[in-house]
């Protein structure tokens, strides 16, 4: 029973509704803050006592903070192999976290389904404290909004460390200041295809925010999604963040907007080809691998918005990407059993058939 | 702006990397430092084959990765300091190097020498603009507020409002005068 409490209560139904068309550009939006507890080291010395230290008075703080109360407090170490993995995959924690999961520990609230929001704490991580908000959709000022107002809470009973000249310091020095990044995720496959992404990217660099793929790693991009990060935390407020990015994301929309009409007015069977390829593959493909399903998933998404292709049920992309992650496959369709690599790809392939397919029973 | 290696030329190349852990590394290069350091082809140094190709993709999205040895922190100005310690936390300038993290909240005022330059290069200046916590103390919060209306000025002067900069500009005065008495009463 022990095992499925986290995915119960929580994350099992970590499926926020998209309802609006728009916001299939902007997939989430993520705010955290970071803060050390004053008083102690930072984590990049500290040693399994403070750690325990920190932990139990973080787990002190939230049995007394009444907004928390909805709040599930779990020590990593706890939370079985697959539910972390889960976690990381929602960007909850950090990847690097569940290497070394002693003295680490996550607060999670348990109402996502209702509020369409994961607010969350996780405790020493590279900062004693991270506290993020993800929402579906175009949401930077609802997140920030609601990390702010935990903060608020968490400020009565702890101080954080705190320069007048630096702000809120942390170990990390890119990120002292506000303690604040603030990440969208958008999928914008008609920019990519179009190559406008290439001028986006550079102004956006100028001005102090940063493009990275959102799953692949150093210049891979999988899927045609991007996250996008503020880069600087001191000098500026937090709300000048909040306004840049929320800005940012409405500007990308539109710029994805205007690439899509371009493409539509053109003539070109190389897109068709790839959107059809995508369809075969699909269809016929055995074993899929998450990665190869990104990339044929928005090629598809795609296909559909531009009204190329028609063979297949509308879907929602977000949605059914975070279906066919691993750690899902594993947990939702495997179960208890170790399984091997070529299983869950058989079963990915599956699920995208039906999720896809019209004649599929 | 100066490029980041020589600190000679004018940086034309704007190198960002943002990896998974939220960290992030921030380079201006000019072009013959991104060539000597290899980030960048003979073809593509090319201007305007630069400009237009997905180079420019793959090195904004992290063209060095995290086993490669272009870490800001090696701009960090150790020499004969290596051994330079902490006295709070005990973390050698030379940990700070190779973790790239420093170990408590006075290593910033340890090491004010060899990290202020490095703060500078990847943020906004090195003042805090943002929100101060809720229980810092009258002074700060007074100062804060300070520094809130100075810059409110200056965007009013700027827009040529001499009305309401008048105002804010009282308001700063009157605020001066609160804060010299209230450090005059802690002296006492």
């Amino acid at each position: 029973m022990e095992e499925n409490i986290l995915v119960n209560q929580n994350l099992k139904d970590l499926k926020f509704k998209y309802n609006n068309e728009k916001q299939q550009v902007v997939l989430n939006s993520y705010v955290s803050l970071f803060r050390n507890i004053s008083g102690y080291k930072f984590n990049s010395v500290t040693d399994k006592t403070d750690k325990e230290a920190i932990l139990n008075l973080v787990a002190d703080v939230k049995s007394k903070t009444s907004s928390l109360k909805g709040f599930n407090f779990y020590n990593l170490r706890d939370i079985p192999r697959l539910q972390r993995q889960l976690l990381i995959d929602q960007k909850v924690i950090s990847g690097s976290t569940v290497q070394k999961i002693s003295g680490k520990a996550v607060i999670i609230n348990s109402n996502l389904v209702d509020k369409n929001k994961l607010t969350a704490i996780t405790v020493n991580e590279d900062e004693h404290l991270k506290i993020e908000c993800i929402m579906p959709g175009r949401n930077i000022s609802s997140c920030y909004k609601e990390v702010l107002k935990i903060e608020k809470d968490l400020e009565k009973k702890l101080s954080f460390s705190f320069n007048k000249n630096l702000g809120y310091l942390t170990s990390n020095p890119s990120l002292i200041g506000t303690g604040l990044k603030a990440t969208i995720i958008v999928h914008v496959p008609s920019m990519v295809i179009s190559t406008r992404i290439v001028d986006f990217i550079k102004n956006l660099n100028q001005t102090g925010y940063g493009v990275s793929s959102f799953f692949g790693e150093g210049n891979e991009i999988i899927g045609n999604l991007f996250q996008i990060s503020n880069l600087i935390t001191l000098g500026k407020n937090e709300e000048s963040i909040i306004e840049e990015l929320t800005a940012i994301s409405k500007n990308i929309i539109e710029e994805e907007e205007e690439a899509k009409k371009e493409l539509k007015s053109t003539d070109n069977f190389s897109i068709e080809d790839s959107v059809y390829r995508s369809f075969g593959m699909i269809k016929y493909a055995k074993l899929l691998s998450f990665e190869e399903s990104l990339e044929l998933l928005s090629i598809l998404k795609f296909g559909i918005d531009l009204g190329i292709i028609d063979e297949i049920k509308k879907f929602d992309f977000y949605e059914l990407i975070n279906l066919i992650s691993d750690s899902n496959i594993e947990i939702n369709y495997i179960k208890n059993k170790k399984a091997t690599l070529d299983e869950i790809d058989f079963i990915r392939a599956c699920v995208i058939r039906e999720k896809l397919l019209k004649d599929y029973n | 702006m100066i490029c980041d290696n020589c600190r000679k030329n004018e940086a034309t190349i704007h190198l960002i990397q943002l990896n998974n852990n939220g960290e992030v590394k921030k380079f201006d290069l000019c072009k013959e430092c991104a060539k000597e350091l290899a980030f960048l082809s003979d073809e593509n140094i090319n201007e305007s084959e630069f400009n237009n190709s997905t180079n420019i993709l793959a090195i904004d999205l992290g063209f060095f990765n995290e086993n490669e040895s272009f870490d800001f922190f090696n701009n960090l100005n150790s020499v004969n300091k290596e051994n330079k310690r902490c006295q709070y936390c005990n973390i050698s300038l030379s940990a700070i190097k190779k973790i790239g993290r420093v170990g408590c909240p006075k290593c910033y005022d340890e090491f004010k020498e060899e990290l202020n330059p490095l703060i500078k290069l990847i943020q906004t200046g090195i003042e805090h603009k943002g929100k101060i916590p809720i229980n810092s103390n009258r002074r700060l919060k007074i100062e804060k507020k300070i520094k809130d209306l100075k810059f409110m000025l200056e965007e009013q002067i700027i827009i040529e409002n001499f009305e309401e900069a008048a105002k804010l500009r009282d308001k700063i005065s009157s605020l001066q005068k609160k804060l010299y008495y209230s450090g005059r009463k802690l002296k006492k």
